[in-house]
């Protein structure tokens, strides 16, 4: 006759063999919802914007598999900063948005924009340029201006080299001049006043009878890579001929009154440019008539200016004519300069400045320059609504785990209850 | 249009036209001795008018007391914010004279006040060198007026700009005479002119 024991080793076995079984079907299980590819849904209500962080997680997420979506109200903004090549060190912000849009920085609200596309050049800004349009912020950095090279006017001796020289310098240019005052007197100012790419940025040529000697230096020194100004009388000059994009097509006189009707540059004499070269590009143009004309000649750039005594516009201009004039000619000067010598200078700069004082030099890792298309771009488009919450599956069933566990159990118990190992 | 034309300002008080042959004294010394384009003939302008910002330099003298009007001194203070200089010359060469104490007045009420231009300042450099600044006049060294030789102009500046230049030294009666007559002279005295309108063309 069996034992007591004996009798319940059938028992033991088949609950061992259960319990197995059991676990064999979680792993089939488990294998096969590995094999579906059941994935997690993520939908995220937008309102406003998400932070570029938050953003770049649920693109991790998304990229990770598991089902990342979005919908919500997050307004077309774009915003970018060029550093204006001037010594200024001003930023120019172009903005972009379908509605009307607030600017500002860290320190509160500087202007604001309506619906389209718009500029701003200013300088100072505090931490980050933002542009929020209906509760979408887009943010960049500003981008300070370039350590330039030193300008230098060659001219005689007059009005116009006079208060050229006194806007460049106001606008912050260190200005070297040579200027003729007889044939055999020349007013020199600075410490440079032959022709260097590695000292000057820019040469401003106002004199039409340049000597040979002059204007092969500044040939040379403009396929170096050095930037070049002719302006009123020496905007073409005979021995410069070569280097220009456009020839002189007829003078007007400027119209009287035109400084008290608004219209400082009607007011000054002016060269009408023509017979333009096939690579010059306008840059301004006065009632259809090119007046700024520039070309790139080697490494080197060349503007034309058909204005002739801009000092007029500066002394007889109506208010803010000063700072016109002073900015006409650090415009003309800042698009002559050397974009490469302009951005080898800049990263030196930055690097030197970002040592020292200036953190707005430095590129925020939190920029969010369009937000709007950064989500469509990591999230893909919005969904109209969330989707429906299907209840979540779990690939395997909670009970199948404890029945198993539970026989294991019991057979191990009975084993040891009968004294078997 | 010439790059320079001599303008003598005309105010409402006074005698500002006292020294009618300074301006083609110096356009003679600027053709002379330069290749500047200079206008033949000087203009003058209406101190508290419009016209006054066509000259960038401008000169201006006389004897009588002198009150510049608020057209006038409005019209100054604003040509001298935008890069104009003003000559002043006592034609009396007398710091007791009536010019002289109420030319003081009008300058600092439009514009501020008058210091000392040191000797060694680039307007005697400009062209011609004087070394010992402002140049005597036989005004001075006769004793005639205050029987003083000045030994400084004086001017008012914005920053490091001159934008008032002051002279006692009556420059006025020195250089007033037809150009003709240089020749009789064994030294040009109207060479300081030059100097002058080559400073206000390159400061």
């Amino acid at each position: 006759m069996p034992s007591r024991a004996e009798r319940r080793q059938p028992w033991e076995r088949a609950a061992r063999g259960l319990g197995l079984v059991l676990l064999l079907g979680a792993l089939v299980l488990a294998w096969r919802a590995v094999g579906r590819g059941d994935t997690r849904r993520v939908h995220v209500a937008v309102d406003g914007g998400l932070s570029p962080v938050m953003r770049d997680s649920l693109a991790a997420l998304a990229a990770a598999g598991d089902s990342v979506s979005w919908s919500g109200s997050v307004a077309a903004v774009i915003a970018s900063a060029e550093a204006v090549r001037e010594p200024s060190g001003a930023t120019r912000f172009n903005v972009v948005a379908d509605s009307a849009t607030a600017l500002g920085d860290s320190l509160g609200l500087i202007d604001s924009l309506s619906a389209g596309a718009g500029t701003l050049t200013t300088e100072g800004v505090r931490g980050q340029f933002a542009a929020n349009s209906s509760g979408t912020t887009a943010s960049v950095a500003a981008r300070t201006a370039p350590a330039l090279g030193r300008v230098l006017v060659i001219g005689r001796v007059g009005w116009e080299s006079k208060f050229t020289i006194a806007a460049l310098e106001e606008a912050g240019w260190l200005v070297d001049a040579r200027l003729r005052l007889s044939d055999t007197i020349t007013v020199e100012q600075g410490r440079s006043t032959a022709p260097n790419v590695g000292a000057h940025a820019a040469v401003v040529v106002l004199d039409s009878l340049l000597g040979a000697e002059t204007a092969n230096s500044i040939a040379r020194f403009v396929r170096a890579g050095g930037g070049l100004v002719l302006s009123g009388d020496a905007v073409r000059p005979r021995a410069l001929a070569a280097l220009t994009a456009a020839r002189v097509t007829g003078v007007e006189s400027g119209e009287p009154g035109a400084f008290q009707e608004g219209e400082p540059l009607h007011a000054l004499p002016f060269h009408a440019l023509g017979a333009l070269t096939s690579d010059a590009v306008v840059l301004e143009t006065r009632d259809d008539v090119s007046a700024v004309v520039a070309r790139r000649v080697a490494a080197g750039r060349v503007i034309q200016s058909g204005y002739a005594e801009t000092w007029r516009w500066r002394m007889q201009g109506e208010a803010g004519s000063v700072e016109a004039h002073r900015a006409h000619w650090s415009r003309l000067v800042g698009t002559a300069a050397p974009a490469e010598a302009f951005v080898a200078r800049t990263q030196a700069a930055a690097s030197r400045e970002s040592a020292v004082t200036s953190p707005a030099v430095i590129p925020s890792a939190t920029a969010d320059p369009a937000p709007l298309a950064s989500l469509v771009d990591a999230l893909g488009p919005a969904q109209a609504d969330a989707p429906a919450s299907a209840p979540a599956r779990d690939p395997l069933p909670p009970w199948l785990g404890a029945i198993a566990l539970l026989l294991l159990v019991a057979e191990w118990a009975s084993r040891r209850a009968r004294g078997a190992s | 249009m010439p790059d320079f034309v001599f303008a003598t300002a005309q105010y409402d008080s006074g005698d500002w036209d006292s020294a009618p042959l300074v301006a083609a004294n110096i356009i003679d010394g600027l053709a002379r001795y330069t290749t500047l384009d200079v206008a033949p003939t000087g203009v003058v302008v209406p101190l508290g008018s419009k016209d006054l910002f066509k000259y960038p330099l401008v000169w201006l003298t006389g004897h009588l007391p002198v009150r510049f009007t608020e057209v006038e001194r409005t019209t100054l203070r604003e040509y001298c914010k935008r890069g104009g200089l003003l000559f002043v010359d006592d034609h009396n060469h007398d710091v007791d004279g009536e010019f002289h104490r109420t030319a003081w007045e009008e300058i600092e009420r439009a514009v501020g006040p008058l210091k000392d231009l040191p000797s060694d300042d680039p307007l005697y450099r400009a062209f011609f060198t004087f070394e010992d600044g402002p140049p005597t006049t036989s005004h001075e060294l006769n004793g005639w007026g205050d029987n003083l030789v000045h030994k400084h102009l004086q001017c008012v500046k914005f920053g490091e700009r001159v934008v008032v230049l002051y002279s006692s030294k009556d420059y006025s009666s020195e250089w007033s005479y037809h150009p003709d007559n240089k020749r009789f002279l064994s030294v040009d005295n109207s060479k300081f002119g030059v100097n002058l309108v080559v400073y206000a063309l390159t400061r």
